[in-house]
């Protein structure tokens, strides 16, 4: 069975309308229920409309969690063939959207792990967005880098790697991916009001790490 | 919009320069392409053949589809029914022949007015005579290992149950029945379990000195005063 990859979208679309309220149980959640009791009954070509569905968000918020595209990879591809196995233990207790909440708990449980082992052995995290203090600052005497757009994004990007973990984790999800936040309670497994304050807490950092450090503008050239 | 999650681009004019968001800008973030290899890559694993195990085979669910017409249906309704009727009946055979047997572990509620329900106290007998029974022979027709049989009588209100018979030389001070608790279900519902010696005995409750036979007994004998104790057969 097919099903296109763009409907990701629009789902989020209706995810961002609609806030921590309860959402339905819609067709798409049946049509997931389905497969996965055909991946559970033996036939694993049903897992396939599920890698192609999820695979953009599962992707994005491993790359946004750990900043490097080949871990961000291995997380991705590990996770889902992770959520294969476990298949048989999946319960979606008839809430909508189960399946996405369970997979991306698997991908945030797997990136912290690769968090932890590069801090245990040292190594620091190859990333392949812009590091460093300057990049995170605007520079006002640069009009020209700060006119692009690429030049910005990378210095969010590596702004966002900049926050610790335990914020960054729902800032991709509250922001990056604009899931509800009754999905990142599910996700996190964290009560919806602590939830809220470390969005809060988390922008203020973000917002703190883009603004120009007074005194250090002529290092940041 | 959020006005605490907006932010200014430094350098950038307030009049001439829209705000930009904090939360817009990360949404931006969300444009990423995974690798074109990825969905290939999970498929080729999770097809793979996996090593055998036996937990995870027990575990997997067996389809198959069932297709029945309106008279299959019948037939496997009837043929359901006339399963469970031919069981409940062996089950009730089988009960019998045990009781009948009377096992050595059986506990037999074989006396009892709990089992009738709305039954309250048992309508007193005349006179606190002396029991035919007591006359009789005390020994069972016949001798072999003991049954643990319960005894069970409801008398809400009463303060001593009794019970005495053939087996315990018609004493009714040394079998007293304990009575369930002073409210809830139990209240009023005085039980205790005996060993008694296979064969037939007679016997009879002793209700705060009154002497009862068992409403629930199936079976009685005359006492030889015109009064009848209850049977029972192990």
């Amino acid at each position: 069975m097919a099903l296109k990859p763009d409907q990701s979208g629009a789902f989020l679309a209706s995810v961002a309308h609609a806030g921590t309220a309860a959402p339905a149980w819609t067709a798409r959640d049946e049509e997931e229920r389905r497969l996965i009791a055909d991946c559970v009954a033996g036939d694993p070509e049903a897992f396939r409309p599920l890698v192609v569905r999820y695979q953009r968000q599962a992707f994005a918020v491993a790359l946004r969690m750990l900043g490097s595209r080949s871990d961000a990879e291995d997380v991705a591809q590990q996770s889902f063939i992770d959520a294969f196995n476990a298949l048989d233990r999946f319960r979606d207790d008839g809430r909508p959207r189960a399946f996405s909440t369970w997979l991306l708990r698997i991908v945030v449980n797997r990136s912290k792990d690769v968090l932890k082992s590069k801090r245990r052995t040292e190594q620091p995290l190859e990333r392949e967005v812009a590091g460093g203090d300057a990049v995170f600052a605007h520079d006002p005497s640069n009009p020209e880098a700060h006119a692009s757009g690429g030049q910005r994004r990378r210095q969010l990007e590596a702004a966002l790697l900049a926050v610790p973990a335990k914020y960054r984790e729902v800032l991709v999800l509250k922001d990056v991916e604009d899931l509800s936040y009754e999905e990142i309670r599910v996700v996190l497994r964290l009560p919806i009001t602590t939830l809220k304050i470390r969005v809060v807490r988390a922008r203020a950092m973000l917002r703190a790490l883009l603004e120009p450090v007074p005194g250090k503008e002529g290092d940041l050239r | 919009m959020n006005h605490d999650d907006e932010i200014r681009p430094s350098g950038a004019s307030e009049t001439t320069e829209p705000r930009v968001s904090l939360v817009d800008e990360l949404r931006a973030l969300r444009d990423v392409a995974p690798p074109a290899s990825l969905a290939a890559r999970v498929m080729t694993q999770v097809a793979a053949p996996q090593p055998f195990s036996l937990w995870r085979w027990l575990r997997r669910p067996i389809k198959f589809e069932v297709r029945l017409s309106a008279l299959s249906v019948l037939a496997v309704g009837l043929v359901l029914t006339v399963g469970a009727t031919a069981l409940v009946r062996g089950a009730r055979s089988s009960s019998q022949e045990g009781l009948a047997a009377g096992g050595d572990e059986v506990v037999a509620p074989v006396a009892g007015a709990a089992a009738r329900p709305g039954v309250s106290f048992p309508p007193a007998r005349a006179g606190n005579e002396a029991r035919g029974g007591q006359d009789r022979p005390a020994a069972g027709d016949d001798d072999g290992a003991p049954v643990l049989v319960r005894f069970v009588f409801e008398a809400h209100g009463a303060r001593r149950v009794a019970v005495a018979g053939s087996f315990n030389a018609w004493n009714e001070q040394v079998l007293t029945l304990e009575d369930g608790g002073s409210d809830g279900p139990s209240a009023g519902v005085f039980v205790t379990t005996v060993a008694v010696p296979r064969g037939t005995h007679e016997y009879m409750f002793v209700v705060d000195g009154r002497w009862i036979a068992d409403p629930l007994a199936t079976e009685r004998r005359p006492d030889g005063f015109g009064r009848q104790n209850s049977l029972l057969r192990l």
